[in-house]
């Protein structure tokens, strides 16, 4: 007897439907971005950044206030690097609506700190004293990502990114009540812990979906 | 009740694979002929006949655009692809002892 062709074969309808889950599970995966890695690496970047502000500030200060601004800037470059890798990896050859809503997504996050760092600017022309800038530069970061990761969470349906933006949100208000030097440290613990904890949680969905 | 008919479209392993990745893609996205194959690990031969008879059938919406120049083929399932996954996907479920559909 001649070796069926695929077509004229007629497959097993359980191994069939393990093919669909299995196929349809690894295009996901494949085609999502991995946004733990994101909050990994921005958790990082905001406790261990913030964490150095925090350490600068002490009265017996343990590094300087440039080598903690240095420490910041250089992992937020990192976890923005992250992000690009992870969000490019995902989006390679796909077209059409979610790249269209990927770039507009991508220019509100440009859009507000580039319009953060002009407000801060116009707000150190008009007179504001250096301590209240320094607090206003934790307080806006927060509101900003916090914002924009409740519009990315409802356009994505994402509940982890969806909490996690309310979180950093209310996390914003705390540093701002907090006062410096204690704001440093509420980012850092709140702030960068929070991200952390978004990606454990991601990590484990990942797990329990296999 | 009698069992339900399988889709002869997709009821061939090849052409479930390509049809249940191109469904991971929201609706009004498209994938390029490459990162479909990618995701499929299919020599481009296979893919392309595959792809085809999922065109005939119009589940498949074949775009050929010039990126920097180069063809590039795109790859959307139809509103009629979608739904014919979905009702194939329910069959397979019905036909299996022990499963029912998830509601």
């Amino acid at each position: 007897m001649a070796r069926p062709v695929d077509d004229l074969e007629t497959p097993d309808p359980r191994s069939m439907l393990a093919v669909a889950d299995e196929q349809s599970r690894h295009a996901r995966n494949e085609l999502h971005p991995r946004t733990e890695l994101m909050y990994l690496a921005w958790g990082v970047a905001w406790l261990v950044g913030f964490g150095a502000f925090a350490a600068a500030e002490r009265t017996d200060p343990m590094v300087s206030r440039s080598i903690a601004g240095l420490t910041l800037g250089v992992l937020c470059a990192a976890a923005a690097t992250v992000t690009i890798l992870v969000v490019r990896r995902a989006a390679a050859g796909v077209q059409g609506t979610s790249s269209r809503l990927g770039i507009l997504y991508g220019g509100s996050w440009l859009l507000g700190f580039g319009a953060m760092a002009a407000i801060m600017g116009g707000l150190d022309h008009s007179g504001l004293p250096e301590r209240a800038l320094d607090l206003l530069s934790v307080v806006l970061p927060c509101l900003i990502v916090g914002l924009l990761y409740m519009g990315g969470g409802a356009i994505w349906q994402q509940p982890t990114q969806f909490a996690l933006g309310g979180w950093l949100a209310v996390t914003g208000a705390a540093v701002a009540w907090a006062g410096l030097p204690e704001a440093y440290l509420v980012a850092a613990l709140a702030g960068g812990g929070g991200l952390l904890v978004g990606a454990l949680v991601e990590m484990l969905q990942e797990g329990t979906r296999g | 009740m009698s069992p339900p008919e399988l889709d002869a479209v997709i009821h061939a392993e090849a052409r479930l694979r390509v049809t249940a990745t191109l469904a991971a893609l929201g609706v009004g996205d498209r994938l390029s002929f490459p990162r479909l194959q990618s995701l499929l690990k299919m020599t481009s031969g296979n893919l392309s006949t595959h792809l085809r008879k999922l065109e005939d059938a119009g589940y498949v919406v074949v775009t050929k655009v010039h990126e920097d120049r180069k063809p590039t083929t795109y790859l959307e399932l139809t509103m009629t692809g979608r739904s014919a996954y979905a009702a194939y996907v329910d069959a397979l479920r019905d036909l299996v002892p022990g499963l029912s559909r998830p509601s």
